[in-house]
């Protein structure tokens, strides 16, 4: 039996609405530690892995490892519904046909209960190793979208060169070139605004601009995001969430622009 | 071909000069591994008469053959129901000639359940079979090499090429030592062979021009008794048609009695006179007219039959060639067929050439009509595309419903990505392990 209760539908909300553009049909893994969630989209180059911690929940309670394999499409359908403020309850048994969302008004006395049916979905479940990037750079995370939204205007990748001086984003397509650079910058009073680089070695990379567009659907979800390059490897995007839950995105880079 | 029945040898009456025999004791329980069979066997077979193994003359493979020393050979047809609408033969003991004949046979043997039931409804009839065919393959040697001449025909005793067929078959040797046998082979071999006598022995060469003669004769008592109705229709009839009139619609048989060879569906050819230009494809028609032969017999009958218009002789011609080629086709070897059919063109006992002629003739009328008539006439191919049109109509409905019910599920974000160029990017597995 699981019973999971989030203080804030909006987090879930949220987390759904970024996930729901890069793929169709996932499962939510919970076990004991809290809410897992792989899938990667339809072309298989992108990747999106969320936690969601026993710790987000109050209180959290699950007996047996289930899987609860959703359409997030349907699942948004339902959790539209729901208020931003609502307390968000999640329960299903421990072989569950159905996933059980009640929604409570902190306001008032109103309750929403709704049930999802649940699908049979086969995935592959991808082992990620940890791994130590070249380059790690932290930024406003609406910063982060606003350059990509700036440059698919122009162009549909973008190349991602990070060095000491700086992080470049920069763009050519056929109405014309553009570039975004960005310096290690620290904002004492909104520490949220800071821009921070750590390298062990300069990386440049070209990555498509439509995907990480689509990552940035997850700006909401938390006010700075960190980018990790390496050459060879998938760019890594994580967006920390309350707690140590997490909400990252993979995408591999394009090799060989042969165009 | 299995041939684990063994007949019995109580002759009783039946129509035809038939007779049924029932494979022998039933067995029950499990599957049994060799199944019996039914066979149509001839009346009168001598106790001698045996089964065998014997090259197929056309096909150089092993057939079974029937032997008996005093009725000669006879060859097995299999008849088959179509394997759509199974069936099968339930084999009771109790019912068996011997049974009904024999009543002192003890009560407890016939208490004991003894029935069979076949796993398909498959019956092999014993048909005569001219023993020269038999012989033939030995007469007829393969040109040991590509490209290299036949090999030098040589008059050889009557032994030298029945123990030639012996050797082919071990199962033969035995009979190959019986007078009766040999006398027949040899019969056979002096209708088609030039002949000279050594000492006390007659030594034989395949004459092709005497094989023809004997193979015309065959052929005219074919068409003398008549070619079977789908023959008739599809490679005489058809053959002949003047194109104008040629709009006839024929009504597609949809009961199909399934033979071994599933050949009855070849297109035929209405459009190209093949008959006259390629002789192997002729050959396979001829083969094919037969099997489908039972599932037209029928409705031609029923059909009112408008007179061929042909010049006089023209059509008991293609009758006569029809059977020929039937015969090359089903009892020849290519490499004789072939000699064979050469020689009947250039032949003096029988004159194709009117036919030739008024056939090309045909020909040319229908390729005149082709080209005149508009593209807009694919009457068969409708009727086909309609039958199967509503399945896959249906298939199609079902496939656009569930990829609709999926496509209603998908986010406008990932159809988007679907359209996102991907090239260059490798797979997410090319980095991660899969767990």
């Amino acid at each position: 039996m699981l019973e999971a209760r989030l203080e804030q539908a909006d987090l879930l909300k949220k987390i759904v609405d970024a996930i729901k553009d890069l793929v169709q049909d996932c499962n939510f893994d919970c076990n004991d530690s809290g809410v897992a969630l792989q899938a990667m989209d339809n072309s298989h180059v992108a990747l999106v892995s969320m936690m969601l911690k026993a710790e987000s929940f109050s209180p959290y309670r699950c007996d047996r490892n289930v899987a609860l394999g959703l359409n997030l499409t349907s699942l948004t359908k339902v959790l539209r519904a729901a208020g931003n403020e609502d307390i968000l309850t999640l329960k299903a048994e421990d072989a569950p046909d159905v996933l059980n969302l009640v929604f409570e008004s902190s306001e008032s006395d109103r309750l929403s209960e709704y049930d999802l049916k649940l699908m049979d979905i086969d995935q592959e479940h991808l082992g990620i190793p940890d791994t130590e990037y070249a380059a790690t750079i932290s930024m406003p995370s609406t910063e982060f979208r606003r350059i990509c939204v700036d440059l698919m205007a122009l162009s549909e990748s973008v190349a991602i060169e990070a060095s000491k001086d700086g992080v470049k984003f920069s763009c050519a397509g056929d109405i014309g070139n553009g570039a975004v650079t960005l310096r290690p910058h620290s904002n004492v009073e909104k520490p949220e605004l800071n821009v921070e680089i750590e390298l062990t070695e300069p990386v440049s990379l070209t990555f498509s601009l439509k995907y990480l567009v689509n990552f940035c659907k997850a700006a909401g979800l938390s006010k700075s995001v960190k980018l990790c390059l390496s050459n060879e490897v998938p760019l890594l995007v994580e967006y920390q969430l309350a707690g140590s839950s997490y909400l990252r995105f993979y995408l591999a880079p394009k090799i060989g622009d042969e165009e | 071909m299995k041939t684990r029945g063994r007949p019995s040898t109580k002759a009783k009456e039946a129509k035809f000069e038939t007779e049924t025999s029932t494979a022998p004791k039933t067995q029950l329980g499990p599957d049994s591994a060799n199944p019996p069979q039914l066979f149509i066997l001839p009346q009168n077979l001598s106790n001698e008469a045996r089964i065998a193994t014997l090259q197929n003359p056309r096909y150089a493979n092993d057939s079974r053959y029937l032997i008996c020393p005093e009725n000669g050979f006879y060859e097995f047809t299999k008849v088959a129901a179509p394997k759509t609408s199974p069936r099968s033969w339930l084999l009771s003991a109790s019912q068996s000639s011997e049974d009904r004949d024999d009543v002192k046979e003890p009560n407890a043997k016939r208490r004991k359940p003894s029935g069979y039931v076949t796993k398909n409804a498959n019956m092999l009839v014993a048909t005569a079979i001219d023993p020269l065919f038999i012989i033939l393959p030995a007469l007829t040697p393969l040109a040991t090499s590509k490209g290299s001449e036949a090999p030098k025909k040589l008059f050889l005793s009557g032994d030298d090429y029945i123990e030639k067929i012996a050797a082919t078959s071990s199962q033969f040797s035995g009979f190959s030592r019986m007078k009766s046998i040999r006398d027949l082979l040899e019969e056979r071999m002096a209708a088609v062979c030039d002949t000279v006598e050594a000492g006390d022995e007659n030594m034989y060469r395949l004459n092709e021009e005497k094989l023809l003669g004997e193979l015309l004769k065959k052929a005219k008592i074919v068409c003398e008794k008549g070619l079977p109705p789908s023959m008739e229709e599809k490679l005489v009839r058809k053959a002949l048609d003047v194109p104008v009139l040629s709009i006839k619609r024929e009504e597609s048989s949809t009961h199909e009695l399934a033979k071994e060879e599933d050949a009855a569906d070849t297109p035929d050819t209405q459009t190209s006179v093949s008959t006259s230009t390629s002789t192997t494809t002729s050959f396979s028609e001829a083969s094919t007219a037969v099997t489908s032969f039972s599932e037209n017999l029928t409705e031609s009958k029923s059909e009112a039959v408008p007179p061929i218009t042909a010049p006089e002789g023209v059509a008991d011609l293609l009758r006569l060639r029809t059977a020929l080629f039937l015969i090359c086709a089903a009892y020849l070897g290519p490499h004789v067929a072939e000699s064979v059919m050469k020689l009947a063109a250039s032949s003096t006992t029988v004159d194709f050439a009117p036919l030739e002629t008024h056939l090309a003739h045909l020909a040319k009328l229908r390729q005149d009509a082709l080209a005149s008539r508009s593209f807009g006439d694919f009457s068969r191919k409708r009727a086909l595309a309609v039958e199967d049109g509503e399945t896959r109509a249906e298939k199609k409905r079902k496939e656009d419903e569930e990829e609709k019910r999926k496509k209603a599920n998908e986010s406008r974000g990932v159809k988007a990505l679907k359209k996102v160029n991907v090239t260059g990017m490798k797979k997410m597995s090319d980095f991660f392990k899969k767990k």
